[in-house]
């Protein structure tokens, strides 16, 4: 499956979206939507609203995250936002603000 | 330069403007603006419609926009490119399409 990804030295200010998956290590202002996996890594700022399947957080994140499979908020994650998933697992050290839906 | 690539691969579209302080290699879909401070590849299947500023610019894709690129741009004959081009270096490869003005930024012979 082809991945995109948003290397450290990248800056984008505006929308993304598509069906693949994605993997953020830069700066994203703006909106995300994918059809696929997307993984925000350590070191990166997302200020967006997140749409995707399979999300996994071990950045920074200000936004609402909405996930149709699974959310993954690892040990050095910040989350600023609401999350709306169906299944959620947090990490012992992930720094969380916002409420969580759990939509089963 | 140890800083790893940037890539927009697959269907996933972009809107919006883009700064890259490295190296990026666009295989999907971008619009909006772009400026990278290293090279730009538009791959085969890349589509991209954005005034663009790279340091060197490579196309065989898709592109319709400015161009502004300083250290060269070079058109793969599978390119289609559209929009006005400036740059000190120029390659337009046999086959690829091509429609704007070229302005190379050199000093011609007063007699010229």
């Amino acid at each position: 499956m082809p991945k995109t990804t948003i290397g450290k030295s990248l800056f984008l200010d505006g929308e993304l979206s598509g069906i693949d998956g994605l993997v953020i290590e830069g700066k994203i202002n703006g909106r995300i939507e994918v059809g696929g996996a997307i993984s925000v890594e350590k070191g990166s700022v997302v200020k967006a609203d997140i749409k995707a399947n399979n999300v996994k957080i071990s950045g920074e994140v200000k936004g609402n995250i909405t996930s149709t499979g699974n959310v993954h908020y690892m040990e050095d994650c910040s989350v600023t936002g609401d999350t709306t998933t169906s299944r959620i697992l947090i990490e012992d050290g992930a720094t969380i603000k916002g409420s969580v839906h759990i939509d089963i | 330069m140890s800083d790893p690539m940037s890539n927009i691969e697959g269907d996933i579209r972009v809107n919006g403007t883009l700064s890259c302080d490295g190296d990026l290699i666009i295989d999907g879909q971008l619009e909006g603006e772009l400026s990278v401070k290293g090279n730009l590849t538009i791959t085969e299947i890349g589509d991209v419609g954005a005034d663009t500023v790279a340091s060197k610019l490579t196309v065989a894709g898709k592109l319709k926009g400015k161009v502004s690129a300083e250290k060269g741009v070079l058109i793969k004959s599978t390119a289609s490119v559209l929009g006005p081009i400036e740059t000190n270096q120029i390659i337009i490869e046999d086959g690829a399409d091509y429609s704007g003005t070229i302005n190379m930024n050199v000093e011609l012979p007063k007699d010229v």
